[in-house]
């Protein structure tokens, strides 16, 4: 568009002189500010005058994106869109994208992600011929794309990152042969997609620059695992999640020792085909690891003593679902683990109040997040009212605590079990009570309603608080966000 | 040996050269002059601003210089202030706008950056009238021009 002279009408009196300029009117100073905006933000700066609008139509159109819309023929659309050039290009659930138009158009993107898009494997050569420089590529759920795709991938000689997600026909030579010709790979996700029967025997010795790897529910071989990994000596994220069957052998994970020199996050979320030796041995090769999600494997004590002993980085630790683990294990963990800062000890079947007892005091003192669902309050024996006792207190000390998350069929919240020594928790940002039965008595919602001062959220199971007690919550801390 | 700033309005400020060096403007300058214990007047500053751009590089001394971006993403992000910075830039709005201008005039890169950063968290969330409002700028579109605005980034939407 063209941008008229301001009207002629006679200047108004104006103010006496304002004092120094607004920076707001310096339009390189506007060009840093836009750099630091997301796409909403910049949609509202084009309209709010034109100074503004200089500033962050470029920002604006650098990232494009057609969700759903059908502009794509436009013709103020594309003539906008010619002009501004683009460094990104988003197109989501848009069928029928004029991708010729893309290709035609856009000659250099970096970035490029399709989902839920109809593109054919000639078409998407044709946008990556024209955009050689694209470091980026998403193609998630774009079913006619075949195995020929990830030979026009190839051509990318400066791709970083790739994800596929939702994609089912590849095999072996086209997945081998783009690794060949990709050495800046550093990024790669294959969801969902279909590697069994694949074992990438014929990638040898391909030496790769992959710092993160996930190969999410796509049930890779362990061969396939063993020959990525045994190439990838930069290794920092891997995660096999969500492969429930994959059958994984030590052998295979640990090709070669010092492969895991830099791992730090690993996630092997529900994990069956992994016994605990596994685990074991991989714990103690890999001393780097900071992030840990190892729910609803077969991890037993053992395991988590080596994870507790030779990771002293370790900060995130997920053991939900983990039937294996004994109190003795995560009291072991709980009492040597003082870095930790996220922890979720939620429905592990063998786990009870006994972790609470006073007399174990916990040595994770940075602990920010604390998600124990499940735990079962009516062992070890007595009452349970002592056992909520030695919850409250023993979760009272963890000064540090901004989000926590507690529940189960037979947890209680009473002031006469001591509750209100939860009060210590200063921090506390967030708090969920999840699975309980019951409803919540009156003076413990009056408690908890003044409890925390810097509480932001807060969630209750439906049916723990009656709804004129749900009212007169949001009257009193009406800043709340209460699920 | 200590660099003496003159503010607009004749105060002076006495700072090691290490200190002033943040600013790139000050720094050339003295390269020029060479060796030299005559006064640096800064005319776009006052006492009260140069105070605190001050503090801001007495804190950041021994910061390393501040290398370009490796990565070829044009996008920054904003939430990654510093504590102590965030804390610095919690002024009113018309101080931060003067740091902002005094930072550029003085060519102080990192301090430019984080106003920057200030002000897009503001400006974050916010719809046009509302950043309109936030600042106190006019709107100088014609309603055609509006329409037209709207038409062509309607893309951009959320929806």
């Amino acid at each position: 568009m063209s941008i008229t002279p301001p009207s002629t009408q006679p200047p108004l009196p104006g103010p006496p002189s304002p004092g120094p300029p607004s920076p707001l009117e310096i339009e390189e100073v506007l060009l840093e500010i836009v750099l630091h905006l997301d796409r909403q933000s910049l949609h509202s700066c084009v309209s709010v005058s034109k100074i503004f609008y200089r500033a962050s139509i470029r920002a604006l159109w650098s990232t494009v994106r057609w969700k759903n819309l059908a502009s794509n023929s436009d013709d103020s659309f594309l003539s906008q869109f010619e002009r501004y050039g683009h460094y990104a290009v988003e197109l989501q659930d848009n069928f029928n994208a004029d991708l010729d138009m893309i290709a035609q158009v856009c000659t250099n993107l970096r970035e490029l992600r399709l989902t839920w898009t109809l593109v054919w494997d000639d078409k998407l050569e044709c946008i990556l011929r024209s955009s050689p420089k694209i470091s980026r590529l998403f193609l998630f759920s774009c079913s006619p794309l075949t195995t020929l795709a990830l030979s026009h991938i190839a051509n990318l000689a400066g791709l970083r990152r790739l994800e596929l997600k939702n994609y089912n026909r590849v095999d072996e030579p086209s997945i081998v042969a783009m690794l060949r010709s990709c050495p800046m790979l550093e990024h790669l996700v294959l969801e969902d997609v279909r590697l069994n029967g694949i074992l990438l025997d014929s990638l040898g010795e391909t030496p790769l620059n992959i710092k993160i790897l996930a190969l999410t529910r796509s049930a890779p071989s362990g061969n396939l695992v063993r020959n990525l990994l045994r190439n990838s000596r930069h290794i920092q994220h891997f995660s096999l999640a969500r492969n429930t069957h994959s059958e994984v052998s030590v052998d295979e994970l640990l090709t070669i020792q010092d492969s895991y020199r830099h791992l730090s996050n690993l996630n092997l979320e529900s994990c069956k085909g992994f016994d605990n030796e596994a685990l074991h041995v991989l714990f103690q090769t890999c001393s780097k690891l900071v992030r840990v999600n190892v729910s609803g494997t077969k991890i037993e004590d053992s395991s988590l003593e080596a994870l507790a002993a030779n990771c002293p980085e370790l900060r995130n630790l997920n053991l939900a679902w983990c039937a294996h683990i004994t109190d003795g294990g995560l009291l072991r963990l709980l009492q040597s683990c003082s870095g930790l800062t996220f922890l979720d000890i939620s429905t592990m079947e063998k786990v009870s109040a006994a972790i609470f007892y006073p007399g174990n005091s916990w040595a994770c003192s940075r602990l920010e997040t604390l998600i124990s669902i499940g735990i079962d309050m009516a062992r070890p024996r007595g009452s349970i009212q002592r056992n909520h006792a030695m919850m409250f207190s023993q979760l009272s000390r963890l000064e540090t605590l901004q989000d926590l998350a507690i529940g189960g069929t037979n947890l209680v919240l009473e002031l006469e079990a001591g509750l209100s020594k939860m009060g210590q928790l200063s921090q506390l940002v967030s708090f969920r009570l999840s699975l309980v039965q019951g409803v919540l008595g009156e003076a413990e919602i009056r408690w908890l309603i003044e409890a925390w001062p810097k509480l932001k959220r807060v969630k209750f199971e439906s049916g723990s608080l009656p709804s004129p007690w749900l009212r007169y919550f949001r009257r009193r801390r009406p800043h709340l966000v209460l699920g | 040996m200590p660099v003496i700033l003159v503010s607009s309005d004749a105060q002076e400020f006495k700072v090691d050269k290490e200190v002033a060096e943040r600013s790139i403007l000050i720094k050339n300058m003295l390269e020029d002059v060479g060796e030299s214990d005559s006064p640096i007047p800064l005319p776009n500053v006052t006492a009260a601003v140069l105070t605190k751009v001050i503090e801001y590089c007495e804190h950041h001394r021994n910061d390393p210089v501040q290398v370009p971006d490796e990565t070829d993403d044009p996008r920054k992000r904003s939430n990654d202030i510093e504590e102590w910075d965030m804390k610095f830039m919690q002024v009113d709005q018309e101080m931060l706008f003067e740091i902002i201008l005094a930072a550029n005039y003085l060519d102080i890169k990192p301090l430019l950056d984080v106003g920057c950063k200030t002000v897009a968290n503001i400006i974050k969330g916010k719809t046009p009238e509302e950043i309109r409002k936030a600042f106190n700028i006019v709107n100088d579109f014609t309603p055609e021009e509006e329409a037209q605005i709207k038409k062509e980034n309607e893309w951009a939407e959320d929806r």
